[in-house]
C-alpha cells in the first residue's frame, strides 16, 4: 500500500447554473479502499464522481491522484474507468470490440489487446459471448462486458455509477458478492456512488454518506449504521426513529433525557450538561413490544399499532406515539404473528438503554 | 363486422386508390411506353425492343449516364463533408434556442422555391456578379464559376444541403451522450471519438443524408442546366431534349427507366448499410 | 484551444448558413435595385420591377392559378394524407406496409421522371395540357408529406383516447370527427400549409403536363430560359415571400402543438 492517497477531493464545488451541486468537499481515498457514496438523488454523489473521471469540470478546488493533480487534464488524458449506470456500450461493436476499446486508445499492439481482453472475458464469465452484437445480451452480460471493458485497461482506481442500478433484485445480490471479491483480488481501488443504502453498506469498507452538496459522515458501515453522526444520517441511513428533548440528570455513563411526559436513559456519548436540547435515536429493530399492562421499565412508551408492511420475512410496524404517528419497529415475522395484534390495539413499546444513541 | 368493414373501407380506400391510379398506373405505363413505337411522330401501341436497342447501344447515353452518375457523386461526397460538421455542432453543442432557429432556418430553404434561389445564383456567380465583383475589388482576376462544373456543384448543394444537415442532425442529436463520454472516459481524444463513435453511432442519419444527396443529384434538371451551362448533359437534360425537341416519349422513357433502376439501386444499397447490425460482418 | 474549436466551429456553421441564405438575400436585394441588370454596382431604390410584374397580364394570370391548384391540391392531399396516417395507425394487416409504401412512394422518384410518366399518363386519360392534369400530378407528390406530418402528430394520441369515446358510445365515425380531428388539428392545419408550399412551387412537373395555362413556377422557368431580366427578381422574391410565409406559420403550429 502506497502512503500518497488514491484520490484526494480538497475544497471541491460545483455549481451549475446557480445550483451548487457538490459544495466544499474535503475527502482522501486510500489506495485499495473500496469507497461507497450513498445519499438521495440529488446529493452530489454522481457528480462527485464525474468530477474525478473528469467529466465535470470542478466550479473550485483541487483533484489529485496518488499525489499529481489531475483537475485540469481531459477526460481522456486520465486513467479512472468508470462503469456506468446504464453501461454505456457502444451498440455498433461487438462484445470483444467494446472489451478491446480502451486498449486500442492506449495503442497497445495487436497480439497484446488480443490476449488481454479474452484474459479478463474469462475472468468475468463473458468468453463465449466475444462476437455477439451488444443488443443480443441481458443485463446481466452488458453488466459484465462494462465491467471487462473497464477493468481490461488495468487501472489502479475504478469509479462505478450505480452499476446494479439496472439489474434486477436477484442479481443484484449475485453482483454484488461478485464485485466484492473482484476488489479484494485485485486491490484496485474502487470508488462506488449508489443510492442503496444495503447494497453501499453490504459492499464497501469506507461510506460517506451526502446530503445537499456535502459529505454528512464518512466512517465504516458500522459506524454509519449504529452512529449516525447527525439527524440526516440517522433519517437516511438505516430505520431509526428520532426523538428530541432536554438533559434532566446526568449520571456517570448515562443521562437522563425528558421528552414530553416520558424519561429516558441514554449512554452520554458527548458529554451533555443539564439542560441542553439533544435528540437520540432508536434503530427500528431493537424496540421491544409488549401488552399495555406489562410491568413500567425505563425507556418504555404507550403506543397504538396503526400498520404494517411486509419485505420478505421482516415486517415494519408503524405505531402512533406522543413524538408523531410513525414510530417504527421492526421484528421478524414469525414474532410478530405470536403478538397477534390488531389495528388500534394499545401497546407498550421498551428498549435498553445502550442501544439508543445520542446525536452530536 | 360488416360495419367495421364498411368503416375500415371507407378509410383505407380512398387514399390507396387515388395513389395506385394516379401514381403507380402512371409509372408502369411508364414501362410499357418503352415499348412503343414512334411512327412519324405519332405514338403507337407497340410492342418492340428497339426503344431499349437504340438508347443503349447509343455511346452518348453511357457518357451522359456516367457523367450523371459521377455529378451526383461528387455532389453527395461534398455536400456530406460540408454538413457534417455542422450537423455535429448543432447535435451536440449548440444550445436548446440556437438549436431551434437553426432547424426553422434549414426546413424553410427546402420547401421555397429552389428554381427562383438557382437564378439566384445565375446571378451571383456570374462574370460579372457579386462574387466575381468583390474578387476584382481585391485584386483578383475574373474566376469563372457560372456555366462550369462549380456552378453545377453550388445548385445542387442549394438544392439539398439543408436537408442533408437536417437528416445528420437528427441522428446525432439523438447519441446517447454517455456512449461519447465512455468514449473519452477510455482515453479516446475528442477527434477521434468523432471516427470511433460519433460517426458509426449516427450511421443511418449520414447514409440516408447521402442517399437523399445522390438521388436528388441525379434526377435534378435545374442545377446542371441553369449553373452548368446544359452544354454537360445529364440524364435529366436528355430526358427533356429527348421528348421536348425530338418528341420521342417511348425513348425517354428508357432513359427515366435507366433513372429509377439506379435510384431502386442506390437506395437498396444505402439502406442495407444502414441498417447493418455489427456481428453480422463476423 | 478550447475557445480556438469553438470560434472555428461557429464561424464554419455562420459560413454554411450565408450559402444557404446568401441567393435569398441577393434576390430580394436586387428586386429593389433600378438596374436593369442584376449586378453591383447599387443605382438605387426602385419599385419599377414590382410594378412590371404587376401590369404583366400572363404573370397575373399565372399566378392566380398556381394559388387555385395549390389550394386544391392541399385540401385534397391532406384529406387523403389523413385517411392513410389514420389506416397506418388504426390497423395491423398484411400487405399494410406494402401499401403505405405506394403512398409515400412519390417523393422518392425524380421529379422529371414522374413528369414524363404524368404526361404519358395524362394524355393517354385525355388530361393533358389542362390545369387538371397539374392537380392529379400535385395530389400524389403532396399526400406523403401530408400524411406524414399527421402520422406524427397521432404518434402523440394515446389508444386509450379513442377508446374512451367508443367506451361512452361515440361510434367509430363519430370519434374520427369529435376525438381525432380535434387532436390532430394543429398537424392537419401545418399539412394543408406545407402542401400549398410545395404546391405552389413545384414546376418540373408542371412544366411537363401544363399545356397553354401555367402555373407561376412554369413562366419563371421560361423567363430564365429567355433573357435575363431583372422582373425575376420581383417574382422571384414575392413567391418567396409566399412560400415563406406558409412554412414558417407550419413549423411554428407544429412546434406550438408539442408543448
Amino acid at each position: 500500500m502506497t502512503s500518497t492517497p488514491a484520490i484526494e477531493l480538497r475544497n471541491i464545488s460545483k455549481i451549475f447554473n446557480g445550483t451548487t451541486a457538490v459544495s466544499d468537499v474535503n475527502l482522501s481515498i486510500s489506495d485499495g479502499e473500496f469507497i461507497a457514496f450513498i445519499g438521495p438523488s440529488g446529493c452530489g454523489k454522481t457528480t462527485t464522481l464525474r468530477m474525478i473521471a473528469g467529466l465535470e469540470q470542478p466550479t473550485a478546488g483541487e483533484i489529485a491522484s496518488y499525489g499529481k493533480r489531475v483537475d485540469q487534464l481531459k477526460p481522456w488524458e486520465r486513467d479512472t474507468p468508470l462503469v456506468w449506470q446504464n453501461f454505456a456500450l457502444f451498440p455498433f461493436m461487438s462484445v470483444a470490440e467494446n472489451v478491446a476499446f480502451g486498449l486500442k486508445m492506449m495503442r497497445l499492439p495487436e497480439a497484446e489487446i488480443k490476449k488481454r481482453i479474452a484474459e479478463w472475458m474469462e475472468r468475468v464469465g463473458i468468453l463465449q459471448l466475444r462476437d455477439r452484437a451488444i443488443s443480443q445480451l441481458s443485463g446481466g452480460q452488458k453488466q459484465r462486458v462494462a465491467l471487462a471493458r473497464a477493468l481490461v485497461t488495468q487501472p489502479r482506481i475504478l469509479l462505478l455509477d450505480e452499476p446494479l442500478g439496472a439489474l434486477d433484485a436477484h442479481l443484484r445480490i449475485k453482483m454484488q458478492s461478485e464485485l466484492k471479491t473482484l476488489q479484494q483480488e485485485t486491490g484496485i481501488t474502487f470508488i462506488y456512488v449508489t443510492h442503496n443504502q444495503s447494497e453501499a453498506l453490504a459492499m464497501a469498507n469506507l461510506v460517506a454518506v451526502m446530503n445537499e452538496g456535502r459529505i454528512q459522515q464518512l466512517g465504516s458501515p458500522n459506524q454509519v449504521y449504529r452512529a449516525p453522526s447527525n439527524r440526516f444520517v440517522a433519517q437516511f441511513v438505516g430505520m431509526n426513529n428520532l426523538i428530541d428533548g432536554e438533559v434532566a440528570a446526568i449520571d456517570g455513563e448515562h443521562c437522563m433525557i425528558r421528552a414530553g411526559s416520558n424519561s429516558f436513559s441514554v449512554p452520554a456519548a458527548n458529554k451533555p450538561s443539564p439542560g441542553d436540547k439533544v435528540t437520540f435515536i432508536i434503530s427500528a429493530d431493537l424496540v421491544a413490544i409488549e401488552s399495555a399492562e406489562a410491568p413500567q421499565r425505563e425507556n418504555q412508551i404507550a403506543a397504538t399499532f396503526r400498520g404494517e408492511e411486509f419485505i420478505g420475512s421482516v415486517v415494519t410496524m408503524f405505531f402512533e406515539t406522543e413524538y408523531g404517528a410513525e414510530f417504527k419497529v421492526q421484528q421478524q415475522q414469525r414474532a410478530v404473528q405470536k403478538l397477534g395484534l390488531k389495528f388500534g390495539d394499545r401497546v407498550n413499546l421498551s428498549w435498553t438503554a445502550n442501544d439508543s444513541f445520542m446525536l452530536l | 363486422m360488416r360495419r367495421l368493414n364498411a368503416f375500415f373501407a371507407t378509410i383505407t380506400v380512398p387514399p390507396i386508390l387515388w395513389q395506385v391510379i394516379f401514381f403507380l398506373v402512371p409509372l408502369i405505363f411508364l414501362v410499357v411506353m418503352t415499348f412503343w413505337s414512334v411512327q412519324n411522330y405519332r405514338l403507337k401501341p407497340d410492342f418492340t425492343f428497339t426503344n431499349w436497342q437504340k438508347v443503349l447501344a447509343a455511346g452518348y447515353f453511357y457518357d451522359i449516364y456516367l457523367r450523371t452518375f459521377l455529378y451526383a457523386a461528387a455532389a453527395t461526397v461534398i455536400t456530406s463533408i460540408v454538413a457534417f460538421p455542422v450537423s455535429l455542432f448543432l447535435g451536440l453543442n449548440a444550445g436548446p434556442r440556437f438549436r431551434i432557429v437553426a432547424i426553422f432556418l434549414l426546413i424553410c430553404p427546402f420547401f421555397t422555391s429552389y428554381l427562383v434561389r438557382t437564378y439566384s445564383w445565375q446571378v451571383i456567380i456570374s462574370d460579372n456578379g457579386i462574387i466575381n465583383t468583390m474578387l476584382g475589388a481585391v485584386g483578383i482576376g475574373q474566376v469563372a464559376m457560372l456555366n462550369t462544373f462549380v456552378g453545377t456543384m453550388i445548385g445542387y448543394a442549394t438544392f439539398f444541403l439543408p436537408l442533408v444537415i437536417l437528416l445528420q442532425f437528427a441522428s446525432i442529436a439523438a447519441i446517447d451522450r454517455d456512449l461519447i463520454q465512455a468514449a473519452h472516459n477510455l482515453r479516446c481524444g475528442r477527434l477521434r471519438t468523432i471516427f470511433a463513435v460519433v460517426v458509426p453511432s449516427a450511421k443511418v442519419g449520414l447514409t440516408v443524408g447521402a442517399a437523399f444527396a445522390f438521388i436528388l443529384a441525379f434526377g435534378d434538371f435545374v442545377a446542371p442546366s441553369l449553373l452548368g451551362g446544359g452544354r454537360s448533359p445529364t440524364l435529366s437534360i436528355l430526358i427533356i431534349d429527348t421528348v421536348k425537341s425530338a418528341s420521342d416519349w417511348p425513348r425517354a422513357s428508357v432513359v427515366a427507366m435507366a433513372m429509377i433502376v439506379t435510384m431502386m439501386g442506390v437506395i437498396f444499397a444505402a439502406l442495407t448499410f444502414a441498417y447493418r447490425k455489427p456481428g453480422e460482418t463476423h | 484551444m478550447e475557445r480556438l474549436i469553438r470560434v472555428g466551429q461557429v464561424s464554419f456553421v455562420c459560413l454554411v448558413f450565408c450559402f444557404i441564405y446568401l441567393p435569398i438575400v441577393s434576390l430580394i436585394a436586387f428586386s429593389f435595385n433600378s438596374n436593369r441588370f442584376p449586378s453591383l454596382p447599387w443605382t438605387g431604390f426602385s419599385l419599377h420591377w414590382y410594378n412590371e410584374v404587376f401590369a404583366d397580364p400572363s404573370i397575373i394570370d399565372a399566378f392566380v392559378l398556381s394559388i387555385l391548384i395549390a389550394v386544391s391540391v392541399s385540401v385534397t392531399a391532406t384529406l387523403l394524407g389523413f385517411l392513410g396516417a389514420y389506416m397506418d395507425y388504426r390497423w395491423r394487416f398484411t400487405g399494410k406496409n406494402a401499401l403505405l409504401a405506394i403512398i409515400i412512394l412519390p417523393p422518392t422518384i425524380p421529379l422529371i421522371v414522374l413528369g414524363l410518366a404524368m404526361l404519358n399518363f395524362l394524355k393517354q386519360v385525355g388530361l393533358a395540357a389542362s390545369p387538371l392534369g397539374i392537380f392529379v400530378s400535385h395530389s400524389i407528390l403532396c399526400i406523403p408529406f401530408a400524411l406524414a406530418v399527421i402520422r406524427m402528430r397521432l404518434a402523440d394520441m394515446p389508444p386509450e383516447l379513442e377508446q374512451a369515446a367508443w367506451n361512452l358510445g361515440c361510434g367509430q365515425t363519430r370519434t374520427i370527427f369529435k376525438v381525432v380531428v380535434p387532436h390532430c388539428l394543429p398537424a392537419i392545419i401545418a399539412a394543408l400549409l406545407i402542401t400549398t408550399a410545395l404546391s405552389f412551387d413545384e414546376f418540373m412537373i408542371a412544366w411537363f403536363v401544363s399545356g397553354v395555362d401555367v402555373t407561376l413556377p412554369v413562366r419563371i422557368l421560361t423567363l430564365l430560359q429567355g433573357q435575363v431580366s431583372a422582373s425575376i427578381n420581383a417574382i422571384g422574391s414575392i413567391v418567396f415571400a409566399i412560400s415563406l410565409i406558409l412554412i414558417s406559420s407550419a413549423l411554428a403550429i407544429i412546434v406550438w402543438s408539442r408543448k
